[in-house]
Parts: structure tokens; sequence; C-alpha cells
């Protein structure tokens, strides 16, 4: 499995992300323990450039997580599907072991982590006195203990592929509850309230975003989380009949695929920008209470992406449906 | 009375704290500078003038005390607003110079116009107009390094004023000048003071005694200002 081209290419990239990391730790270490805002010392200089050279490393960091994400989507979409038998697609390739889900997740993850990261580096960079510094920092140890868990788990889902195991897959009619978010048939079962929570919440959460003030941001991630969860079975099971043209293919993974023309990055991709508004709002609220002065601008520009992209999220699954119906 | 464009409040500057060779080089000054006029900042030689200067040109931060620049407290800012900060409002000739050595003097004087949007040929134009006014145009294509003190110290002070700064921050700005080159600068400054600019300068050098372009003289003794005769 190991000397396969395309997981020798994955492990060229975390090689890539590894070597970014390693390089910022100690330059953050440092800055946690040295750093000393009033004193000018030559220390305290070098410190500071130190601290734009780690955001330059991470931004780049990022870059690779994200093509390490795309790249491994793609692998177990396009590539594994060949090798396993049985699977047509990630979800076939991803439910071999314990371990497939668990690698994509955590990669997902990661791409968030960077991302708050630079965000707030980008809030401490955007004020004089850089009021983040050190405690930013703490996000980077985070970064690389999911960095280690990622490799880990990605190094045991690779090792845990049998060639001779047979994979099930979406069309297949037994249950994979134990590969997928949840089983086909509580999800027929909860399609409906699904389907009423992923329109009322879709509803909802624009209006919310307009009048968005104080800490309704708090309620705005709760709401989120759900409305991730409701939309995935909402997807699963409705949208992407309509995508595929074709009643029992239940399959999450297809939709990248140039058949559908890459529908799913479209689809994530929106999802995604939502998601990423949020969770700047958040952190701008959070970090705001005591150490930054207002933005307003900023904020309203988050506001914006994160509404386009619920907005442009919503509009693309149900303009399949429509097109479907009409 | 005149608007403070620098002001100082109880700024301290101690190198190497807290180690052996802990050096106390500016204690408890204060001073005001008003806008538009041309300050002198006399003192012995390790009195703290340079240290000073660096302070308030947003070089270095203060160990305390307080530095309002152009109405902003600048003394605890990190270094990517300080160099922004100097870059557009300050210009500053340092005592040693600080030009680089292996390029021309052309390239010297056009250093700060390179984070700007300037073309080739506006650019070319700023330093033959600037390098006319020092006298150093004759040598624009010499390496600086093959320049005498008094000429590097003409491309110090065109790299200096090449941005029309604000504020001109000049440190023993005559030094390497002899007494015609330095009146000649003096005018130079005069014109600039005249144009709406501060300008301030440190210096041992009596052609500026009594001189009509200064307006008020700072005297530094062992980190500390004293009154005016001392010096
Ligand atoms: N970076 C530094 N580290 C340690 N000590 C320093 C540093 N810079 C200056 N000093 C000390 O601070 C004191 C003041 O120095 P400064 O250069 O300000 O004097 P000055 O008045 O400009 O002297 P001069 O007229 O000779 O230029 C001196 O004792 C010097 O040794
Ligand atoms: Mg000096």
């Amino acid at each position: 499995m190991f000397a396969d081209l395309w997981i020798i290419s994955l492990f060229i990239l975390y090689g890539a992300c590894g070597f970014l990391l390693l390089w910022a730790l100690p330059a953050g270490i440092k800055i946690i323990r040295n750093w000393d805002f009033t004193s000018s010392t030559e220390g305290q200089l070098l410190l500071e450039r130190k601290n734009y050279f780690v955001s330059a490393l991470l931004q780049y960091a990022l870059f690779f997580q994200i093509i390490l994400l795309l790249f491994f989507l793609q692998l177990a979409n396009v590539h594994l599907p060949g090798l396993i038998k049985g699977a047509m697609c990630a979800a076939g390739t991803l439910g071999v072991n314990a371990y497939g889900y668990t690698a994509l997740y955590v990669k997902i993850a990661a791409v968030f982590i960077y991302l708050s990261f630079l965000f707030i580096n980008y809030l401490d960079q955007s004020e004089t006195n850089a009021p983040l510094t050190p405690q930013k920092y703490y996000l980077l140890f985070v970064a690389v203990l999911v960095f280690g868990f990622d490799l880990y788990v990605t190094v045991l889902y690779f090792a845990g592929i049998k060639p001779d195991i047979i994979a099930a897959c979406c069309s297949v009619n037994f249950d994979i509850n134990s590969a997928g978010i949840i089983s086909a048939q509580t999800a027929t079962q909860y399609l409906k309230p699904a389907m009423a929570i992923f329109y009322g919440l879709g509803l909802l959460i624009p209006f919310l975003m307009i009048r968005l003030r104080g800490r309704i941001i708090y309620l705005l991630v709760f709401l989120s989380a759900i409305f991730v969860y409701a939309d995935m079975i909402a997807l699963k099971y409705h949208f992407v009949k309509f995508i595929y043209g074709m009643p029992s293919h239940n399959c999450l993974f297809d939709i990248f695929w140039s058949e559908y023309y890459f529908a799913g990055y479209l689809i994530f991709g929106t999802l995604a920008a939502y998601l990423a508004g949020v969770l700047f709002l958040t952190l701008l609220k959070m970090v705001q209470v005591k150490h930054l002065a207002k933005k307003p601008f900023l904020e309203r520009k988050l506001k914006w992406i994160a509404t386009v992209g619920l907005i442009g999220h919503l509009l693309i699954l149900n303009l399949y449906w429509l097109y479907w119906i009409i | 009375m005149p608007e403070q464009i620098i002001k100082a409040v109880n700024v301290s500057k101690i190198f190497n704290k807290g180690r052996r060779n802990e050096t106390v080089a500016l204690q408890d000054i204060s001073l005001e500078i008003a806008r538009n006029s041309a300050v002198l900042l006399r003192g012995p030689s390790g009195s703290g003038k340079t240290t000073l200067l660096t302070l308030l040109s947003a070089l270095t931060k203060p160990t305390s005390g307080t530095i309002i620049c152009l109405e902003q407290d600048i003394s605890h800012w990190q270094e990517k607003f300080l160099t922004g900060f100097r870059r557009r409002h300050l210009g500053i000739i340092f005592q040693n110079f600080n030009l680089i050595k292996t390029l021309s003097v052309f390239d010297n004087i056009a250093v700060p116009l390179i984070p700007l949007p300037l073309s080739a040929a506006e650019i070319r134009e700023k330093v033959h107009e600037i390098s006319a006014l020092v006298q150093i145009d004759h040598r624009l294509q010499y390496k600086a390094a093959t320049l005498s003190g008094g000429e590097q110290q003409r491309v110090a002070i065109a790299r200096a004023l090449i941005q029309d700064p604000e504020i001109l921050i000049a440190d023993e700005p005559t030094a390497h000048l002899d007494s015609r080159l330095s009146s000649e600068i003096l005018t130079i400054f005069s014109d600039l003071k005249q144009r709406g600019k501060t300008i301030l300068i440190a210096t041992h050098d009596p052609v500026l005694n009594g001189h009509p372009l200064i307006d008020a003289v700072f005297c530094i003794k062992d980190g500390r200002l004293e009154p005016d005769h001392v010096c």
C-alpha cells in the first residue's frame, strides 16, 4: 500500500506541512517564554521579527494543508476505489476500516485550526501593540498536535487496508453505520425533521446574521452545528439524488467527480465559506472583549462572506432539485 | 502657542537591563518640540544624544516613559508599525551614515522610494533633484564605499530628504563637512524649515551656536536634561 505513487505523494505533502510546523514550533515556544513587549532589547526585537516569520510559515502550512485535504479526498474518491474491491467512491474506501473517516475529519479540522491561527494573527498584527501575542501561539501547539494525530490516523488507515477486503458502498442496501455519518435506516426516518431543520435554520441564520450583535454569535455557532448535521442528512438522502438523477444513490462523494461537474466542490466550498465566516466572527467576538478596537468593516465583510456562502449553498442544492421537478 | 509635534514624558532608556553591563543612557527625560521649529540637542560625547534621537525617531523603544510623535503614542508599537511610521513621516540622518556600501550613490538615495508606486523616470527625477540640492549629483554612479566622509554625509542627507518628510532628524549632520559645506547644509535646513518642516539636530559643532535657524536648545549630560548654560 505504501509503495503506491498517490500515497507517496500524500506523504510528501505531510512532509511539507510538518517541516513548516516544526520550523515554526521552536520560535513559538521562544515567543511564549520570552515575550516582553515593553522592552526593546535585541532579543525582543528578534522575537518580533520571528513573530512575522512564523505567520508566513503558517500561511504556507495552511496552503499545503488545504492541498492535502483535497488530495486525500481525490485519493479516496478516485484512486483507491480501483484498489479496493466493492468500493466505488470514498464512502466505500473510507469505510474499510475505523480510521478512514477520522482521517478525513481531522484534515478538515486542521484547516480550520490554521485558519483560526491566521485570523487571530491578522487581528494581532492589525494593532500597534500586538495584543494577542504570545497567547495566539497556543493555537500553534494545537495545530502541531492535530498534525501528529492526523498523520497517525492516516498511517493506520492505509496500513489497515487489506487488498482482499470487500468494501460496502453507498448504493448497497445494507447498513453502513460503522462508516457513514448515520445509518441508512435511521436516516430515512429522520429525513423529514432534517429537511425541516435545514430550511428552518437556512432561513433563520441569514436573518440572525443581519441582526448580529452581542452574544448572538454564540447562538449562531450552536445553530450552525445543528444545521451542518441536518444539512448532511438532507444532502445525502435527498438532494444528491437530483444531482445524480438516481433515486437510490445516497452518496456524498460522487458529487466531486467530473461526471457531475465537480458540484461537490461548490456545495462544500460554499458551506466552508459560511463556516469560516462564523468561525472568524466568533473569534473576533472572543478576543474583542479585552484586547481589540472595534472593527466594524471587518465584521461586516465577514457577515457578508458567511451569508453569501450559506445562501449560495442553499441555492445550489435547491436549484438541482427544482431543475428536476420542472 | 505653537503646537507640539514631538513630546517625551519621563523617558528612560537602560541598555542591557539587569546584566552586568547595564548602562543607563537616558534618565527621566521630558521635553516638547514645537511643530515647524528647529531644535538643537547638545551635550558631551556619550551623554545620550544619539540614544535620545533613536527614541524620538521610533528606531528603538524606551525602557519606560511615553513618546508622542505626531499625536500618536509610539512608545510601545510593534516593529511593523514603527517601520511604516518612520517611512511616512521621518527623515533620519545617522551619525555613521548607514549607507549601503556596495550600492551606487544613486541607489542609496533611491532606497526609501522603493516601496512607493513610482516609475523609474519619476525616481530618477527625484534623485537628481535632491542630489543637486546637496551637491552630490556629480557622484551618482560611484559606489558609496569610494566616497569621502563629507560626500557620504551628503548622500545620507539626500536619502533622508528624498521622501519629503515632515520631521528631519539629524545626528551630527555637519561633522564631516568643511565650513563652507556646513553652512550650505544649514541653508538647506533653513529652507526646509521655511517649508513647514520640523528639524531636530544633535551636534557639538560650534557652527550651530547661535545660528538663526535654531529655535530651541536642549542640553543633555550623563543621560539627563540640564539647563542650557551647562553645555
Ligand atoms: N546599543 C547600546 N548598547 C549598550 N550601550 C549603549 C548602546 N548605545 C549607546 N550606549 C551607551 O549609552 C550612552 C550614550 O550613548 P550615545 O550614543 O547616545 O551618546 P552620544 O551623546 O550620541 O555620544 P557622541 O557625541 O559620541 O555621539 C553611552 O555610554 C553608550 O556607551
Ligand atoms: Mg552620538
